[in-house]
């Protein structure tokens, strides 16, 4: 009896399956309508929504049914590599540059130069325009469209204090490194259980941001003084950087988890008040300001201004114009080409670029004064989500993180507070703000030497970085570890960058 | 309460070997504090306040008890529909792993079978060598499972080296119980399903419990043969909540600053809305599962 009841369970849960799974499968499509699938990694905080407006807008426009297959973000590459590997890519899919380059040859991707030229002009009218993007070809071959801006604000990765607590002990915002470290040393004798800078991402990403404002950029990196590529890591004057990190380490004003720091780590430092002091990405500013108001109501984060560094230059990159570094590929067996041309022209001009940027008019826009803007009731929506630009966003699917091709960030700056306006004009109008600049094309013999190189040169530096920060490596041999580098290849980097850049000038 | 027999049990033991005892217990409690301590300070920050969870004040006992985080987790539908999805996969996908490991175990457990030893040589090599991701991959596409739930529970049907313990289970059995049920005229299937399998009851309750964890935590096969959002079991969803550091498509949370208040206090909650279920099956199986991988585990 229990053993047919068992049965009779496994075989409704079979059926159930086969119900649950066929009930999923698509419908019959009509003659003149394609079905087109589009895979991108989904950003936690921007899920994608396929019956989202913009969506049924493009249904409707131009009969394309698009499938979209959105990837956690964290499980992308792996993904990805699969359905290279296996030939089996999406019609269209948001890749990464790298991820496309070392596919480049194998066929899976449709070269685009010439059908986004011939049936995409209005496409092609914003790539050509844009010097960078023709950096990202493969020997003068597109094999994705980047992705693009029409507008945005320039942000940047800046130091960011605590103002109140330099207000309550007096303190002056700090004008050089050197002021910024008795700055915090004097937080650290304040808040004796304080670890005031504290980073996310590692000694990669602290030397990433830090050290080209502080004389020398890490690793292979653009010099706009020198107009040259230069491999910085291994210059004399880096160690100058890593000496003033080692103090700060062993002086407790930096984090001593600075090393192995996860992003909610530091996400928790800052917003609790354990850490004082970030170099990173200015907007998470304002969310650890909100949170540290809940037990300090005058709590403030503000942007230093960039500092003079030892060799009395003053000197911070900005994050780059555009996404140029990823974009959208075309699989070279899809059936659909044409109507992907016609798909990304659309979206390069008139309704098309604007549904793809602010949804639908009249539903979540309108014009004022012949400025778009988007209607209040349709922000007031959003208006208490825990990220209400991004929310606003994916529930319309406009916009980065969906499918647009020329962005429009303007919407993402609706909620934006007054203290973030003023940081943003604080950033524009700072002379000391440099754009980075895109490594140049390779051909494919300096492709492969790079990457032997930069393997072999990061795997001497990278270990030895940490160790001479936390004292375990002395001096001398640090200065042993560069001649290792320099042997292995890193001012080899730095020519093939130089030539490569001088034959694209 | 110290019984008589464990009072003589001390006093007559040297110093040496009572010392040794509480050292060994001393270990041993601080084996099973950094044993159970993750687990249980998931549990208390997921109970906590996020503001004393922010401010790095839960340490041992939940502070500013509530269920808020609760509340916000189960209302999302993203969590609900995966929750959905992963006790389907378990269920289906461990029956089918009960079915086909049952089918093949018998027969490699049976001594007059002809080509046994072939036959287990060529399942015990899929233990060492696969045939890789790709081929894989290639192969679900092909049978035209690509996206669908039979990709979760079809591909993992078999787990060999579990096999290999229900076939050693099923040796241990005495033959003259088969050779009584052939005179009686039952046929292979009839002695599987109605001597072998109902005596068999510990093993294949710590198999359901094997393949039910299996199932459970697997994520990598949703991940890369499922395209739709809406087949996700829950584990994808609890990666990207731990490895993103992020519940973000909580558009309803409240205000940033809630947020970053209760965004700890919501990742554990969700660790502990996937976790709980698969834990409150143990207790039910306990008693197979001891016994089930001991005798699983002793006749080779």
């Amino acid at each position: 009896m229990r053993l047919s009841f068992l049965a009779a369970g496994l075989a409704l849960l079979l059926v159930s399956g086969t119900v649950w799974a066929a009930g999923e499968e698509e419908g019959a499509a009509a003659s003149d309508r394609v079905t087109i699938t589009y895979m991108r990694p989904e950003h936690p905080s921007s899920p994608i929504d396929p019956q989202a407006p913009v969506y049924e807008a493009i249904r409707e426009a131009l009969n394309i049914d698009l499938q979209i297959e959105a990837i956690p973000s964290g499980d992308f590459n792996a993904k990805v590599q699969l359905l290279l590997g296996t030939a089996q890519l999406p019609d269209i899919a948001r890749l990464r540059q790298q991820q496309v380059n070392d596919f480049a040859d194998s066929g899976v991707f449709l070269p685009l130069n010439d059908p986004v030229k011939n049936q995409a002009p209005d496409l092609w009218a914003y790539i050509d325009a844009i010097p960078d993007a023709k950096k990202t070809f493969v020997d003068g071959t597109m094999y994705y469209v980047p992705q693009m801006d029409s507008f945005q604000k320039l942000l940047a990765p800046i130091p960011m204090i605590r103002r109140d607590l330099l207000d309550d002990l007096g303190l002056e915002m700090p004008d050089s490194f050197d002021e910024l470290y008795e700055t915090l040393a004097a937080l650290k004798r304040e808040f004796p259980d304080s670890q005031p800078w504290t980073v996310r991402g590692g000694t990669r990403n602290l030397l990433n941001r830090a050290a080209f404002p502080m004389g020398m950029g890490w690793s292979i990196h653009w010099v706009p003084s020198e107009q040259r590529w230069v491999y910085g890591t291994v210059k004399p004057e880096f160690k100058a950087i890593l000496e003033y990190f080692r103090d700060a380490y062993a002086d407790g004003v930096l984090d001593p988890d600075f090393a192995i720091n996860s992003s909610s780590q530091w996400h928790e430092k800052l917003g609790s008040g354990k850490s004082l002091f970030y170099y990173d990405n200015m907007t998470f500013g304002l969310n650890y300001t909100l949170s540290l108001r809940q037990v300090k109501p005058d709590a403030l984060f503000w942007p230093v201004p960039v500092m003079e560094n030892s060799l009395g230059t003053r000197q911070n990159f900005s994050y780059p114009r555009h996404w140029l570094s990823g974009g959208f590929a075309v699989a070279s067996d899809s059936k659909h080409h044409d109507r992907i041309m016609e798909l990304f022209n659309w979206m390069a001009h008139g309704d098309g670029l604007l549904i793809t940027n602010w949804g639908i008019e009249g539903e979540h826009w309108h014009r004022v004064n012949g400025e778009i803007e988007a209607l209040p009731e349709v922000l007031d929506t959003y208006r208490g989500a825990s990220d209400p630009q991004r929310a606003m966003r994916s529930s319309i699917g406009t916009g980065l993180l969906q499918f647009s091709l020329i962005v429009d960030q303007k919407p993402i700056y609706y909620y934006d507070p007054p203290e973030v306006s003023d940081w943003y004009a604080q950033v524009q109008a700072d002379p000391n703000m440099h754009l980075p600049v895109l490594p140049p094309p390779f051909n494919e013999e300096e492709r492969e030497r790079l990457k032997r190189l930069i393997t072999d040169v990061d795997n001497i530096l990278n270990p030895a970085l940490d160790g001479f920060i936390v004292g375990t490596v002395s001096l001398d041999e640090f200065d042993n570890v560069m001649k290792q580098a320099i042997e292995a290849g890193a001012e080899e980097i730095e020519e093939i960058y130089n030539a490569a850049e001088a034959r694209l000038r | 309460m110290v019984t008589p027999r464990l009072r003589t049990a001390f006093s007559d033991r040297s110093l040496g070997s009572y010392s040794f005892d509480l050292i060994n217990m001393a270990l041993l409690l601080a084996v099973i504090f950094i044993t159970l301590y993750p687990m249980y300070y998931i549990a208390i920050v997921s109970f906590s306040d996020g503001k004393e969870v922010l401010l790095g004040r839960v340490r041992f006992w939940p502070r500013g008890i509530n269920l808020q985080s609760y509340q916000m987790v189960l209302r999302d539908d993203t969590v609900i529909r995966s929750l959905f999805n992963s006790i389907l996969y378990t269920s289906v996908g461990t029956a089918i792993n009960l079915v086909l490991s049952t089918l093949c175990a018998y027969p490699l457990s049976r001594r007059d079978f002809s080509g046994r030893k072939w036959l287990t040589l060529y399942v015990a090599i899929t233990m060492f060598f696969q045939g890789g991701l790709i081929p894989l991959y290639l192969v679900v596409l092909q049978l035209g499972l690509l996206d669908t739930m039979w990709a979760i529970v079809l591909v993992p049907g078999i787990n060999a080296f579990y096999m290999f313990i229900m076939r050693t289970y099923f040796q241990g059995q005495p033959t003259a119980l088969h050779e009584a049920a052939i005179i009686d005229g039952a046929n292979d299937i009839q002695i599987l399903a109605r001597i072998v399998v109902p005596l068999a009851k510990p093993i294949m309750a710590t198999m359901l419990l094997f393949y039910a964890v299996q199932h459970w935590n697997s994520f990598f096969h949703a991940l890369i043969f499922l395209t739709e959002k809406a087949r996700y079991p829950l584990q994808l969803i609890l990666r990207s909540v731990v490895v993103e550091s992020t519940f973000e498509q909580m558009n309803d949370i409240g205000a940033a600053t809630d947020f970053m208040v209760l965004e700890k206090t919501i990742r554990f909650s969700v660790i502990m809305v996937s976790t709980l279920p698969i834990l409150l099956v143990y207790p039910f199986l306990q008693k197979y599962f001891v016994k089930g991988v001991m005798i699983g585990a002793l006749k080779g």
